[in-house]
């Protein structure tokens, strides 16, 4: 009896992670539906970049094949906030790399061709991208920090208890820069 | 990262925060009356501050810093719009609340910004910086009290065609002596007679306060000059 007492105690006691770690969780899927919603935001901007870059830069046809491709392999890489784990965050990060490195190359190309650069269209089209970008660059480090609420959450006693006795989440994947060189090398789309 | 990036952001003690001293004490009170007058026609929180260096962090970087610690615009409306600049690094930024992403997309503020850089370039900053809050108030509703007011009209040429001239009536009014300052003063909306507000003073203003739990979420557009 008395350590029955004592177990609903300990339960009453370790329950501060009841309502805190679900809150969390939500929080993390909103802000990675965010970062999802802005990388969309961004592969929409690149139809309307290519076919406008194409019309002063038909030479560079490869480095426009890339960005298509790059693109599409990007948009087909969707994570449910549900199967955020390791592995679907590392194909993400990569699919979403690769498109930037693609697009960090056509904008190095651009730069010989003045006529483009003053083209008014393609100014927007910059200043969208540019926007776009840091966007993500926001979203990113909202994220960041959710999963590091919640990670805390989880790991850290006493809301740790609660959930390693009923809600047995695990830790939520950070963002992996598996390509760090090419994040690196990735130009800035600046001008 | 955080300990290499660690520039502070300073006190929101009013809309016009001038660290880098770019306007006189007259302009910078008649901007703060007009911005606070902006706010309680439209609860829109536009907020000029512009800084002496950003000690080595970029500019996007430092914007969303500021306007995540300063919540500009209502909560739930999330409508405030930051005037950043950054003298030394010559850059500026203008960051556009979520809820005003509509009314004052990316392009927009990319043009606004690029309409600033010839002045900026000049080093006449209050006419860059009123030029770009004059577009700004214009694109999210506001109305310049007693000032001439664009018609509403379909075709974007007019009306831009009347925000020039009214713009520059601003600013030759901004150039001219005290009986200048007074009109431009009753254009902007109050009276330069009664009790200056200066953001360096801190001195009390009536006008309710700025930053209400608005949220950014890196919209706008960044430029130098």
């Amino acid at each position: 009896m008395k350590s029955l007492i004592l177990g609903f105690f300990i339960v009453f006691l370790t329950s501060c992670g009841m309502q805190s770690i679900p809150k969390s969780l939500n929080e993390v899927e909103a802000k990675w539906a965010e970062v999802q919603n802005q990388y969309k935001r961004r592969s929409d901007l690149i139809p309307n970049l290519v076919s406008t870059v194409k019309g002063y830069a038909s030479h560079e046809k490869d480095t426009l094949q890339a960005v298509v491709e790059a693109r599409a392999k990007a948009t087909s890489v969707n994570i449910n906030p549900e199967n955020l784990n390791k592995e679907s965050m590392e194909k993400f990060s990569q699919a979403q790399g690769g498109l930037s490195s693609a697009l960090g190359r056509l904008m190095v190309v651009v730069e010989k061709y003045p006529d483009l650069k003053a083209n008014s269209n393609f100014r927007d089209l910059q200043v969208q991208l540019e926007g776009t970008e840091n966007r993500i660059t926001v979203a990113r480090n909202r994220y960041i920090e959710s999963i590091k609420t919640f990670n805390n959450l989880i790991t850290v006693p006493p809301t740790s208890w609660y959930n390693s006795i009923f809600l047995k989440h695990e830790k939520k994947p950070q963002f992996q820069v598996t390509n760090l060189k090419e994040v690196e090398n990735a130009p800035a789309v600046k001008f | 990262m955080g300990s290499l990036f660690a520039k502070d952001v300073p006190a929101l003690r009013g809309p016009v925060v001038d660290q880098a001293g770019l306007l006189s004490p007259k302009v910078r009170s008649a901007l703060a009356r007009t911005l606070f007058d902006i706010k309680n026609q439209t609860t829109n929180e536009i907020v000029v501050l512009t800084v002496d260096s950003l000690e080595g962090e970029n500019i996007d970087g430092y914007s969303i810093k500021v306007v995540d610690q300063w919540k500009l615009g209502q909560e739930g409306k999330d409508n405030g719009v930051l005037m950043l600049i950054a003298a030394k690094e010559r850059k500026m930024r203008i960051e556009v609340g979520r809820g005003l992403e509509g009314v004052l997309p990316d392009i927009t503020t990319g043009r606004i910004i690029r309409s600033m850089r010839p002045h900026f370039k000049n080093g006449d900053y209050k006419s860059g910086i009123i030029l770009g809050l004059t577009q700004i108030i214009e694109k999210t509703g506001g109305t310049l009290h007693n000032a001439p007011r664009a018609k509403q009209r379909r075709s974007g040429r007019g009306s831009s065609g009347l925000l020039i001239i009214v713009v520059i009536i601003l600013l030759l009014l901004f150039r001219g002596g005290s009986a200048g300052g007074l009109l431009a003063g009753l254009l902007l909306g109050s009276s330069m007679g009664r009790g200056g507000y200066s953001s360096r003073g801190g001195s009390g203003y009536s006008g309710g306060s700025f930053g209400s739990g608005g949220g950014f979420s890196g919209g706008g557009a960044s430029g130098d000059w």
